[in-house]
């Protein structure tokens, strides 16, 4: 078993198949050996760890991506489709989206990363920049100027 | 709190780091209305999607449009020194042939000559060109026109396609499927 503490102190005790999920722990693990001592996770809050293991948790037995699915990494972010688990797990909050998203790149869980990637580029597709700021409280602080300047290529944005 | 978003609701998007969220954003853009969708939203994704080189080296133009030799060169411009992909179309039908009627140039002839110029400016980094051609054009004048100016050393061009757009059959191609090697190190009026 694996002992993991969050930045907000609390312990999580987790099967090393589970932990080892994450490139990073997984490289801590193989660079200390057998050991009790517990691994700090200074970027994770209890919250996010604990949805971030239950994704770990499901994929356990599956294989690890291999440096050619790595290197195929191209090909996959160009389609966005989510497994169905994977999709009921991704249903957060975007507060705890983006969480998820940041510690999947810390943590090293590229598939984790890749569906919460994915996860926001299905909210985003088809939308226009209005319904993209609304989504994500972005607010619009373009000048009059540049206001223009974007009249303008939005003319140019027909497709061929 | 990043201060380029507003404080009274919090945009937690900008917690990804830079690289992050180009990286999200490179997942839906696709095309070029996206890419424009994505670059409006606000200044700092404008930064963000203008400042990647990537996202611009393919550009689709239609080459009897007025601005097409200003839109070419504002996407060269911002594709830097990234191999280009470069591809023609025609807007219009039957009623936009090419003319050259007593001596006389009209508007498309002027606009294909300000299109080619701007493409002559970027031979060194031209990979691939296609041309689609449409059986209403005179073509032969357009490539009179496109041709005497498009010329020059093309260290990275792959591809020079000229396809018939109604039957998508390919008219001319470089390189050849035939054993004969082509040189595409250098462009010249064929």
């Amino acid at each position: 078993m694996v002992n993991l503490v969050t930045s907000d102190n609390e312990s999580f005790t987790v099967e090393k198949a589970v932990a080892s999920r994450s490139v990073l722990i997984k490289n801590m693990l193989e660079d200390v050996g057998e050991s009790d001592q517990p691994i700090p996770l200074p970027n994770v809050t209890a919250s996010v760890l604990k949805k971030v293991l239950e994704y770990c948790d499901h994929h356990k037995n599956e294989p690890m991506p291999t440096s050619e699915d790595l290197a195929a990494e191209d090909t996959r972010k160009r389609t966005t489709d989510i497994g169905e688990w994977d999709q009921k797990f991704i249903q957060v909050d975007q507060e705890m989206l983006f969480e998820i998203i940041l510690a999947a790149n810390y943590l090293d869980i590229k598939p984790l990363l890749d569906v919460g990637c994915k996860t926001v580029a299905n909210m985003i597709k088809g939308k226009t920049p209005e319904e993209i700021r609304k989504l994500f409280n972005i607010v619009n602080d373009f000048t009059p100027e540049e206001e223009a300047q974007i009249k303008k290529e939005n003319e140019w944005a027909e497709d061929r | 709190m990043d201060e380029r978003h507003s404080e009274a609701k919090i945009a937690f998007i900008d917690r990804l780091p830079n690289d992050m969220l180009l990286e999200l954003l490179a997942l839906f853009i696709s095309d070029k209305p996206m890419l424009f969708h994505i670059s409006h939203v606000c200044r700092f994704w404008k930064g963000l999607i203008h400042g990647t080189s990537r996202f611009w080296s393919r550009i689709g133009l239609f080459v009897d449009e007025d601005e097409a030799d200003e839109k070419a060169a504002y996407w060269i411009n911002h594709a830097g020194a990234c191999p280009l992909t470069i591809k023609f179309s025609w807007k219009r039908g039957e009623d936009s042939h090419v003319r050259h009627a007593h001596g006389t140039e009209d508007v498309t002839v002027a606009s294909i000559k300000r299109l080619a110029t701007v493409i002559r400016g970027c031979l060194g980094f031209l990979q691939v060109l296609e041309i689609y051609e449409s059986p209403y054009l005179l073509y032969h004048c357009f490539f009179d026109i496109f041709f005497d100016i498009v010329r020059g050393d093309t260290p990275v061009l792959q591809r020079l396609v000229i396809i018939d757009d109604t039957a998508g059959v390919e008219l001319f191609k470089i390189p050849d499927s035939s054993p004969t090697p082509h040189s595409t190190s250098h462009l010249t009026r064929h």
